[in-house]
């Protein structure tokens, strides 16, 4: 208990002076949704990391997460005043309001502010990670697959909030999966094999309790269970000594046959064909044990799938992203609607367009959620917007691994444009090699000492006519040449060389040994 | 009353557990006046308060720390501390927050910055200066303890604000953020009130009122209680926070922003050593344990982001530091995370190996992996310490020390074996560490070759052995200092503790020839020499069958005189007077309070022994006749040759601890001591022990 608590003393001191120093314990948010109703496929929207509501400050932390054509981006900073940004005196805790539209009608914004959770000291660098496979081949999930995508997460946060609880720092889906290289591709242990951007799998991290290992031994036997009976692989984060994040021991390998037998056993029922619309969900609350389990559970309640997430705690405030399939009777609905509400009647709303419930008596039934961690979360929703899935025919995308951390200019005039923007740009430069790029993860902190700090997944087409042997080599010369270019350009632009970290990698675990989430 | 309050007094201080912590809480809070009006709120005193115990918790803002100690008598030991402090580590929002002009606008020019922690015990006045010696202000108690009770209110008003139960109408928290405001406010005053009086001199727990309806004054408090129960739990880091602002001191200072790094010295307090064996001790088992050597054991904390920290001690020219060597506990949370995995992994191993053997592959991996990297560690310390001690042997002797780790050819260990617990712990885990690297562990759980009871007992053993404990030796070439440099090794990717790390320095202080010893040795035979020359000159008698002596009688000896006077009595009593004590007050004999006059407390009364034989032999001589001299003769030079056997075992004793390999005691970690010696002793303690942690964690 002391030693445990030792450690949580002095987080819990940084965090109370920083809430004091900035007046008050809330911390303002912005969610952007993007997504189109009309078009096939949006432009890729902007991503960095100044707030859409306030394009003169940097946010403290941002996540941003694009897997098709459709996604979310959040910004979290604390306030220079202590104030909310509503409209008439509150007294809650959470606020959220949706924006008035842009000019792009892609894009939704929300802003709003949250009082944080004192009690929620995890650490991100006391976790442990896991990857959880349903195949390889590169993401074209279906309805009956979202249905088991919940299934899955429901799985896994009901397994950490067992027994007292583990929080879930971060879950997303789809990510690229990862196989053990096979001789071929192995070379002396540093080799890979290449991997697809974004398959049907989910990656989770979760914080460990220090004081009660068993906890931990207990999840892992949970889950491994739960993976044996859909027949999914199961990959951990591999904990010998030395080991970085990006290498993982495989435990079990996905078994296809089953994960089709267990899919049609529970949701033959469910509509074929990919979903053609999506609505876009986020929950936002004080980060608090339990909660991912509260709503996961009330998703499976009603059969609402999930096409993908990227569940992730910002500055102690917990922003659970979805992308949920529309239910194909729901899909006349004209345009593209952001709403706000308490969990209990945003789970409803949500329920009853997103619900692919075969028996009407599930949508009657009672939701036990305001009595759950979650019971002061609110939803933000936009839809339905179309996802914008990749065609079979096109060709797989790569994943690169992007980490950097340069000086932040406080003035956003001066500012250079962003290092994930730039490397992209790099890319797509190289015409011979690659066809197209996209950021697909994006996640940068802005450090209390003014540095920038940011890890970022990029996904890029190669050209045609390379074989899957030859990719290693092809993408082994385009990372450092991206990355060469990318420093030179940052030099130009006044920012000193020496204060630029910068590494681009096809291989995860190149990126060293960054433990945390960044 | 008075000694209510002591007893309240020692059990706010010894309040560790969280239990306790609620607990001396609640006791104050019904003893705290229920304030009526609301309490100040200041945001200035309140960021300044909360930054203040942040920093000061984690002191991530001090690079190095380097501690000069002085032992100023065997008791007390002074110590002055030089830290390094790194301005950029702070944020322009805490600079913010911690600028000492509250009025100043844009960026502070100054700033108050917590550079330690003290006991509220030690209250001796403590003079910071700075890099040009210049006494840099320091911040009052009273504007401290000031800005922490703003700080904590806000942290409690923070914890009440975000807690979901405020916004249900039906809950006691909702009324007490919005309507009791009374309860509220007297939550507030007993965080004040025992931040001000550091928890203690609390009068005795009146209870409740003996009348039958409650009081307004019970309601309040009774609803008090039970909202500071339902917000914070046995073990919230809130009582934590609460319980570092009530027991201790912070010393805050001002430091210019100009500079990035800012050097600081300051002279702590004296520290009492914390040994009863100095004091109180039967006077006789004192008497019979003569010191050869002082044991010297000093326990610190260093801060958690500090990576170099130097430990310095000089003594007097006279005295030796033999051995000076520091410990420190900086793997004990990887050894602790090791241990736990260990058990529980042993406790569901076949769980984990029915669900699949190959997450009892990984867990077992991991274990593996980390005790190979201890193994690693521990060896690399044990050869640096093995190298120590031959350098301490080539001062005086050119035999080299012996070492079952060097002298002992190693046997070929195979894998299997080397995954069991051995007695000589790291010669063990280095046989381990080898096989590791050579790839000959690869399959653990298909071979069976970990079992659950291996798993255990390898827990058993590192924690027993204090296999996290690291050494460094002493790097000072002169003989009457010492000095030890410690560096933060990051155990692997794990991410740097938040945990202080606990130090150790022990050293051992001896009166090496030449020393007091040796020349009481040249008095004893002087005195020896003279009493038998006297012996011989006027009591041949006595000496008749000894060979040199006899003749040399026969022929010197008086011839018998008529009378039994000695005519020279005067002449022989001035010389047996006047030659020791002459010879004694040239010796060196220090005060016995000093650290010298602990170890010269032997010789020293030997010396004085010697010269009390020369008097009382002197007294019989003026006063006795020449036939009844042969007594007291055979009595002086009986004593003296006692007094000459012990020096000699003195002295052999001296040269065995001399030659002592290593020190078995409390402040060497037990794998040393088991590697080293075949059969170690019961471990010791230091002769004094001083420790700058509070009284109630050294336990």
């Amino acid at each position: 208990m002391t030693r445990a608590a030792s450690r949580e003393q002095p987080t819990l001191a940084a965090v109370a002076a920083r809430a004091a120093t900035a007046g008050s314990a809330t911390v303002m948010f912005n969610v952007t949704h993007f997504g189109a109703t009309d078009r096939a496929a949006a432009d890729a929207p902007q991503i960095d990391f100044s707030p859409p509501t306030e394009h003169d400050r940097a946010a403290t932390e941002t996540l941003a997460f694009y897997p098709a054509a459709a996604g979310f981006q959040v910004h979290t900073w604390i306030p220079d005043s202590p104030h909310k940004p509503v409209e008439g005196v509150s007294i809650n805790r959470i606020t959220a309001s949706p924006r008035p539209a842009e000019r792009d009608p892609a894009t939704h914004v929300y802003r709003g502010s949250v009082v944080i959770n004192p009690n929620f000291l995890y650490d991100p660098a006391h976790s442990t990670e896991l990857l959880i496979t349903a195949g390889y081949d590169r993401w074209q999930p279906d309805y009956a697959d979202s249905l088991m995508i919940t299934r899955i997460y429901r799985g896994i946060a009901t397994s950490a909030a067992a027994d007292g609880g583990v929080p879930v720092l971060f879950l997303q889906s789809p990510v690229a999966p990862y196989r053990d290289p096979p001789g071929r591709f192995r070379e002396d242990g540093s080799g890979e094999a290449p991997r697809v951007a974004n398959g049907l799998a989910v990656r989770v991290l979760v914080g460990l309790d220090d004081r009660n290992p068993a906890k931990r031994l207990a999840l892992l036997r949970r889950i491994t269970e739960m993976a044996e009976e859909y027949g999914l692989g199961l990959q951990i984060a591999d904990r010998r000594f030395g080991r970085v994040r990006g290498e993982w021991w495989s435990v079990l390998a996905p078994d296809l046959a089953r994960y089709a037998a267990r899919k049609t056993e529970l949701f033959g029922w469910a509509p074929a064909g990919a979903p053609q619309a999506v609505e876009l969900v986020t929950f936002v609350g004080p980060a608090r044990v339990g909660s991912s389990a509260a709503i996961a559970e009330d998703l499976v309640a009603r059969n609402i799938g999930i096409l993908a997430t990227s569940a992730a705690t910002l500055q102690e405030i917990a922003f659970i992203n979805m992308m949920l399939p529309v239910a194909p009777a729901r899909l006349d609905r004209a345009h593209p609607s952001g709403t706000c509400l308490p969990i209990v009647e945003g789970l409803g709303q949500v329920a009853s367009d997103c619900g692919l419930t075969r028996k009407q008596d599930l949508k009657e039934r009672r939701s036990h959620i305001a009595l759950t961690a979650a019971t002061d979360y609110q939803v933000l929703s936009t839809g339905p917007v179309r996802p914008g899935m990749a065609a079979p025919e096109e060709a797989d995308e790569h994943p690169l691994w992007l980490s950097w951390m340069v000086p932040l200019d406080r003035d956003p005039a001066s500012r250079p444009p962003d290092v994930a923007q730039l490397v992209l740009a790099q890319l797509r430069e190289a015409a011979d090699r690659v066809t197209s790029g996209r950021i697909d993860y994006y996640r940068v902190r802005v450090q209390p000492d003014g540095r920038v700090r940011g890890r970022a997944k990029i996904k890029v087409r190669l050209v045609d006519g390379v074989t899957r042997g030859q990719i290693p080599a092809l993408l082994s010369e385009l990372c450092p040449w991206a990355q060469r270019e990318v420093v030179a350009t940052l030099v130009r632009d006044h920012v000193p060389l020496r204060s630029i970290r910068l590494r681009l990698a096809w291989r995860e675990r190149w990126l060293g040994r960054v433990t945390t989430v960044m | 009353m008075v000694l209510n309050g002591a007893l309240h007094s020692i059990r706010t201080r010894s309040s560790r557990t969280g239990p306790d912590r609620l607990a001396s809480f609640l006791t104050a809070l019904r003893q705290t006046p229920i304030p009526t009006s609301p309490p100040p709120h200041d945001s200035h005193q309140e960021a300044l308060g909360l930054n203040l115990l942040a920093l000061a918790l984690r002191l991530e803002h001090i690079d190095r720390m380097s501690e000069e100690l002085t032992l100023a008598d065997s008791t007390h030991m002074a110590r002055s501390v030089s830290i390094d402090v790194n301005m950029t580590v702070l944020t322009a929002e805490q600079l913010q927050a911690l600028r000492s002009d509250p009025s100043q606008e844009g960026r502070p020019s100054t700033v108050w910055v917590p550079v330690a922690r003290q006991s509220r015990t030690d209250l001796a006045p403590v003079v910071v200066r700075n890099a040009a010696g210049e006494v840099v202000p320091r911040l009052t108690q009273v504007e401290t303890a000031h800005a922490l009770i703003h700080g904590m209110s806000k942290a409690f008003r923070m914890f009440l604000d975000s807690d979901p139960r405020t916004e249900d109408g039906g809950e006691l928290l909702y009324d007490i953020r919005h309507g009791l405001n009374r309860s509220r406010w007297l939550v507030e005053a007993t965080i004040a009130r025992m931040i001000d009086t550091g928890g203690r001199y609390l009068g005795p727990d009146p209870g409740r009122s003996a009348r039958h309806r409650p009081t307004d004054s019970d309601s309040i408090r009774d609803k008090a209680v039970a909202a500071v129960r339902q917000l914070f739990a046995i073990d919230s880091p809130f009582l934590g926070l609460l319980d570092v602002a009530v027991s201790e001191y912070l010393l805050v200072v001002q430091v210019r922003t100009s500079k990035t790094q800012a050097f600081l010295r300051y002279d702590a307090p004296v520290m009492p050593a914390r040994s009863q064996q100095l004091r109180g001790r039967a006077t006789i088992a004192r008497w019979g344990a003569f010191r050869r050597e002082m044991t010297v054991q000093y326990a610190t904390v260093i801060p958690r982001a500090v990576n170099s920290y130097h430990v310095t001690l000089e003594v007097p020219p006279e005295i030796q530091v033999r051995r000076f060597f520091l410990t420190s506990d900086v793997d004990a949370p990887a050894l602790r995370t090791l241990v736990n995995d260990m058990v529980a992994v042993a406790d569901s191993y076949v769980e984990l190996g029915a669900v699949s053997p190959k997450l009892l592959e990984a867990e077992l991996q991991g274990i593996v992996s980390r005790l190979a990297e201890f193994g690693r560690r521990r060896y690399r310390d044990l050869e640096v310490f093995m190298s120590y001690i031959e350098d301490c042997y080539s001062t005086f002797s050119r035999r080299r020390p012996r070492f079952p780790a060097r002298s002992e050819t190693p046997a070929a260990v195979s894998a299997a074996d080397s995954l069991v617990p051995h007695r000589r712990i790291i010669t063990g885990l280095g046989h381990l560490a080898h096989h590791y690297e050579t790839d000959n562990l690869r399959k653990l759980a298909d071979g069976r070759l970990v079992q659950p009871d291996e798993l255990r007992r390898w827990a058993d053993a590192l924690t027993s052995s204090q296999v996290s404990t690291d050494i460094y030796v002493d790097n000072d070439p002169r003989e009457n200092a010492g000095h030890a440099h410690w560096q933060r090794r990051p155990f692997g990717s794990d991410p740097q503790s938040m945990e202080p790390v606990s130090a150790t320095v022990y050293m051992a202080l001896v009166d090496d020839p030449p020393s007091l010893a040796s020349n009481v040795s040249k008095l004893l035979l002087a005195v020896l020499l003279l009493v038998v020359g006297f012996g011989v000159l006027l009591q041949p008698q006595l000496f008749a069958g000894v060979p040199l002596l006899g003749p040399l009688g026969a022929w010197l000896g008086l011839p018998g005189s008529s009378d039994s006077v000695i005519s020279s009595a005067d002449a022989i009593v001035t010389m047996l007077l006047l030659v020791p004590g002459v010879m004694l007050s040239r010796l060196d004999i220090p005060s016995n309070k000093s650290v010298l006059g602990q170890l010269r407390l032997f010789p020293r009364y030997v010396a004085y022994t010697a010269v009390i034989i020369a008097g009382t032999l002197a007294l019989a001589v003026a006063g006795g006749r020449d036939d009844r001299l042969a007594v007291p003769f055979v009595l002086a030079i009986g004593a003296l040759l006692v007094l000459a056997a012990l020096v000699a075992i003195d002295g052999t004793a001296r040269a065995v601890k001399r030659r002592n390999r290593v020190p078995v005691n409390h402040a060497c970690p037990n794998w040393l001591i088991t590697e080293i010696l075949r059969k170690p002793g019961r471990p010791k303690g230091c002769t004094a022990n001083f420790s700058t942690i509070r009284s109630d964690d050294d336990d």
